[in-house]
């Protein structure tokens, strides 16, 4: 015989004998005690009346990991250490870098000031001018100083006496020569009776008799010698003509030469005039003076621009336009990109956050202007980064809206790896625009950048992008809680007051402060922790000294904080409501009473934006004889997640382990999430689906009042699982709706009764014994709350005694192993998914 | 003398814009239609074709030197008609899109004569108020040009040129006065002129034989102007220096048009304006 049955017992025949064991209830756990339901803050034990008697706390309060983390990044001078400040949202990781940064970025130096000029040789290559703080800006303004002084000087020299007197003389020197050629051949050829005529495109000579030009009919009539002698006193004029005329080009060009040779004489002495202040201002700035040469020259050389009329003069005050404005002058103008003297403080580093970084706004841009239909730019057109903005200081950056912007974090990374900021477009890296555009001079960089994200963020950029643990050597990693303790409670007493002055609320009465720690604790899902998401909690105190405005109160109190946070879930619980709407309405099927064998009420844990809440679901299991698998519903259909279906594998495995363990498992099970319509994930539920199929095998009726949440392991242990006060709240609710009936209560890890924070109506009626929360550490504790049996465990001759659980499972399993051996089937020993079967 | 065209007892008064076969100034078009503008007058587009090229062209060994020496080009009477036709016509549409921009209106015509006799004949045509404009810059190679004109031209109340060098439209008008019977008339043709461009005001410069006969000139002209008339007067005499000396101040006063009496101290008749346009930068409104 393949299979041996080792108990003599059947189940039919021990309920025969006698009654199933039940557990007395004597030995029937009780329910958890208030005080493990809830910890609360006595007012008393505070030691202050209001918020208005305590300082508020400078800083943030336990995070000490990150902010040495902060300090050790912000101290070290190396470009590669950047910092990734990580934590979960509304910690307070912004406000606590920008104060750190603001208390160091004042010791420090501050940096140097950079300008753009136009580099007259190459236009298209702008040039960097580092200058000492505080210095861009004069230069830019004494640059403009200057062009205004040569826009009065320059026409004024050259409609000054000496100059035109001079530029006359050379005009006449070289008029009056080829004039005085042109005329003598005019009059050598009148006295020939030849006139010089000029046509549309050139000059033409005619014969003349008394002043007139002789008619080609008279001309005709002349006899053959005269007329020939007329060519022939023509042919040698035109030749002279020729030689006047040849010559004028080249008298031009000479007069051209002559007259530059003038004007930049006459130029360069108002030009150096205009430019010495500057040089004396810059005296020690080679770079500048290096510019102020380049500029001079270029000034000699396009004299002209002085001279013209600009056409943007006024007509009604008839003033010249603005010199920066002019266009003919915005060579000459100095673009200011980094003016660190300008801030109201005067000194230290800079602290530069960039809300919105795009390539552009990181890396600075060149941007352009619509001429005639086409893109032009210029030198001023460059526009600076926040590189440029915090360059020698310190760049924050949220790192997710970096991540999101096309080219963003590439630029970055490149920048700090190679220390300077080079302005590039990204349509020239893409290829897709090709317009004139300019290359800038790179401007060396030094920066502290400071990425703000999350952790997900930081652990996939850690993953997946090689240059990120290279270029951000230090993270920051914010905590989500701190400990409770006394200690722990004033400073969050302190840091409630902190928010109170940095919001200009009404102080916050002890009981608030009470309150706002519970509230704390609850953020945390843990009454061990407190949640130390700031801004959670300031919107709480924000939202509480509003409710206490509304009702007249000088100080928020503990019933405002009350009202914030119901006010608050009302506002996002429409999705609670009608999940428990459809429960009430028996839409979704759903026992408070009675007991049902393979039926279990589970507990899951929905999120609605900031909102979570819990909600009760029927699971169901069934079994057969079968090939030893148990089937997910969940998972067949894609519902379930990878924590659920491990999970389900591990109820498997605990079944297969301590159950027929001399026999092939012959069963089939299924398992099924009833009504559930969308994804189930965690593990949470696998005691629930445990008990189910126990029960389902077992045939023993599990009490519907009850409802079940815990992971289980292969010893069958129950293991913590999150969101248990939501869980419990969320069957508390339904019971509340259908009457509670002091049968009703939720099993939970023993292990969760730490996190416990529920509210205070669960507590109530806890208190007023119409409700019970049961602590369980194993599947047996759990069974036997659940249906009122004795678990069972093997004696020494390895068997569960009769008429327990376990032995009603074991029956069972060998059963179905006997009849598959009957079948002659194969049983399969390992719990194979039905996915696996596939 | 300059009078408005309704005080001529005329219906319509007329610019004749000279044009030839050399290319035009386009200050000295600019200044024909200002003309036009503040006289209310219609522009009459004179292109001359030059009969004597025409006779010449005809002569078997006629040759044509380019402007550069470099070519030497056989002429005929056909290819010259066409080359002038083809620059009146060009000329023509350029005046034309001007006039219709500055709501001026223009008449175009186009005659086979000699410059001189062909503006006489248009003017005498027009009526007794016109006004010669002549549209190629002046130079001592031309200047005869002037001296025919105000020969040839009885009917005409003035003439417009430009020298080589003009480059200036906007600024004040400048009256250069040399006779007290030349202001009132003057100053008023200044004062529409100002009107028609929203101007930078008036200058009259009155120019006498000595200090003494400018100081009673100024005397008279306070007493002639009527009162509140917007005029700076400023006196000068030869003690300021030549004709030249005068004009190069002129110059720097930067004006978008002088007026001046042809035949006088500053622009004596029979000159041949040498002196004149090499520093002209404005249009110059000679008045007999």
């Amino acid at each position: 015989m393949f299979f041996k049955r080792q108990q003599s017992e059947t189940p039919a025949k021990a309920a025969a004998d006698g009654t199933p064991p039940k557990v007395s209830k004597a030995d029937r756990p009780a329910s958890l005690p208030i005080s493990e339901l809830r910890r609360t803050v006595d007012p008393a034990t505070l030691g202050f009346a209001s918020t208005a008697e305590l300082e508020p706390i400078s800083g943030l309060i336990g995070q000490d990991r990150a902010l040495k983390a902060i300090q050790f990044g912000t101290n070290i001078k190396a470009h590669d250490f950047n910092l990734f400040v990580l934590g979960p949202p509304a910690s307070g990781k912004r406000t606590a870098v920008k104060q750190y940064l603001d208390l160091k970025a004042r010791e420090a130096a501050p940096p140097a000031d950079w300008v753009y000029v136009n580099n007259f040789e190459n236009p298209n290559q702008p040039r960097a001018i580092k200058l000492p703080p505080g210095r861009a800006r004069p230069l830019a303004k004494s640059m403009i100083a200057a062009i205004d002084e040569l826009r009065n000087t320059l026409p004024a020299v050259f409609e000054g006496e000496e100059y035109q007197t001079r530029r006359r003389a050379i005009d006449e020197e070289f008029r009056s020569g080829q004039e005085e050629a042109f005329e003598a051949l005019n009059q050598h050829a009148q006295k020939q009776n030849i006139a010089i005529l000029r046509t549309p495109t050139g000059f033409a000579m005619a014969p003349m008799h008394e002043g007139k030009i002789v008619k080609p009919e008279v001309f005709n009539t002349l006899p053959e010698a005269m007329r020939k002698d007329v060519e022939a006193r023509i042919e040698g004029l035109q030749k002279e003509l020729e030689q006047i005329l040849e010559q004028v080009p080249k008298t031009e060009k000479a007069r051209r030469l002559r007259t530059s040779d003038l004007n930049a004489e006459v130029a360069s002495q108002a030009v150096e005039a205009a430019l010495d202040d500057i040089k004396s201002e810059f005296a020690g700035e080679e770079a500048v003076l290096a510019y102020l040469v380049a500029t001079a020259k270029d000034l000699v050389r396009n004299v002209g621009l002085f001279l013209a009329p600009s056409g943007e003069e006024s007509e009604i005050v008839k003033q010249p336009a603005d010199t920066a404005r002019d266009a003919r002058f915005r060579r000459y103008m100095v673009n200011v990109i980094v003016a660190n003297g300008d801030s109201p403080e005067g000194c230290g580093a800079p602290i530069y956050e960039e809300l919105n970084p795009t390539y552009g706004n990181v890396i600075g841009r060149v941007e352009h202007i619509a001429q005639m239909g086409a893109l032009v730019t210029d030198f001023l057109l460059i526009k600076p980064g926040a590189l440029h903005k915090a360059n020698g200081g310190y760049l924050l950056v949220d790192a997710r809206k970096l991540l999101l912007s096309p080219f963003a974090w590439e630029a970055l990374k490149r920048a700090i790896k190679s220390r300077e900021i080079r302005i590039e477009q990204p349509s020239e890296m893409s290829g897709l625009i090709s317009t004139q555009s300019l290359d800038p001079e790179p401007i060396p960089l030094d920066v502290k950048v400071v990425l703000i994200g999350d952790r997900t963020l930081y652990y996939l950029l850690s993953q997946a992008d090689p240059d990120f643990d290279g270029l951000f050597k230090v993270q920051a990693d914010f905590d989500d809680t701190i400990a409770r303790s006394s200690d722990n409670d004033m400073a969050y007493a302190r840091l409630i007051t902190s928010i109170v002055r940095d919001h200009g609320l009404k102080p916050a009465d002890a009981g608030a402060v009470a309150r706002l720690i519970d509230e704390g604790a609850r953020l945390a899902d843990d009454r061990e922790k407190l949640s130390i998401e700031i801004g959670r909690i300031a919107d709480i105190v924000r939202e509480a000294d509003f409710w206490a405005g509304e009702a007249g109160h000088a100080q928020i109190q503990r019933e405002d904080v009350i009202r914030a946070v119901e006010e608050h879930i009302q506002r996002s619980d429409r999705v609670r409501d009608r999940t428990q709407e459809t429960i009430n309405r028996e839409i979704v099927l759903l026992d408070v009473k009675g007991a049902k064998a393979g039926q279990i009420n589970g507990l899951s844990v929905l999120q609605i934006g900031s909102f979570s809440f819990g909600k009760p679901s029927r699971i169901t299991a069934t079994v057969r004889m079968g090939a030893g698998r148990v089937t997910d519903i969940e998972r067949e259909v894609e519902l379930g997640g990878p924590f659920h279906t491990k999970g389900v594998l591990i109820l498997w495995s605990y079944l297969a382990s301590v159950f027929a363990q001399d026999v092939p498992l012959a069963l089939a099970a299924t398992l099924v999430f009833e009504q559930s319509y969308g994804g189930v994930d965690g593990d949470s539920a696998s005691s629930t689906e445990l008990y189910a199929l126990l029960s389902a095998l077992s045939g023993v009726p599990i009490r519907q009042s009850l409802a079940v949440t815990g992971s289980v392991n292969q010893w069958g242990e129950v293991q913590a699982i999150g969101g248990v006060n939501q869980k419990i709240e969320g069957f508390y609710d339904v019971c509340v709706a259908r009457g509670l009936t002091g049968d009703q209560g939720v099993l939970i890890p023993r292990s969760n009764v730490q996190h416990l924070m529920l509210r205070d109506d669960v507590v109530e009626a806890v208190k007023e014994g119409k409700f019970a929360i049961y602590p369980v550490g194993t599947i047996d504790e759990g069974l036997e709350i659940l249906t009122g049996v004795k678990a069972g465990e093997r004696d020494a001759d390895g068997n569960f005694p009769a008429g327990t659980i376990n032995r009603l499972v074991d029956d069972r399993l060998h059963d179905f192993a006997e009849k598959a051996r009957a079948f002659g089937m194969k049983p399969n020993g390992a719990g194979d998914m039905a996915k696996d079967k596939r | 003398m300059i009078a408005h065209v309704a005080e001529a007892g005329e219906q319509k008064g007329r610019v004749v814009l000279q044009l030839s076969g050399c290319a035009p100034s386009p200050i000295a078009l600019e200044a024909a239609l200002r003309v036009a503008r503040a006289f209310q007058s219609e522009i009459e587009s004179l292109f001359v074709e030059d009969q004597q090229l025409l006779d010449l062209a005809s002569l078997p060994f006629a040759r044509e030197i380019s402007r550069t020496g470099g070519k030497r080009l056989a002429m005929s009477p056909e290819a010259m008609a066409r080359q002038m036709r083809a620059l009146a016509s060009s000329l023509h549409r350029q005046i034309s899109r001007m006039a219709r921009d500055a709501e001026v209106p223009i008449r175009a015509t186009v005659v086979r004569d000699e410059p001189v006799s062909a503006v006489a004949r248009a003017c005498a045509a027009c009526g007794p108020w016109n006004v010669v404009a002549i549209a190629e810059p002046l130079t001592r190679a031309n200047a005869a040009l002037l001296q025919q004109l105000f020969g040839a031209v009885a009917d005409a109340t003035g003439i417009v040129i430009v020298g080589p060098k003009a480059k200036r439209t906007k600024g004040p008008v400048i009256v250069a006065v040399e006779e007290l019977s030349h202001l009132e008339p003057m100053v008023r043709a200044a004062q529409r002129l100002v009107a028609e461009d929203g101007g930078e005001g008036i200058l009259a410069i009155l120019i006498a034989e000595n200090d003494a006969e400018a100081q009673q000139l100024e005397g008279q002209a306070r007493l002639v102007l009527p009162p509140g008339t917007a005029v700076t007067l400023v006196r000068l005499s030869p003690r300021h220096g030549s004709p030249v000396e005068i004009v190069e101040g002129l110059r720097r006063m930067h004006a978008s048009f002088i007026l001046a009496q042809y035949g006088g101290f500053l622009v004596p008749a029979n000159s041949d304006l040498e002196h004149l346009t090499p520093v002209l930068e404005c249009p110059l409104f000679l008045v007999r």
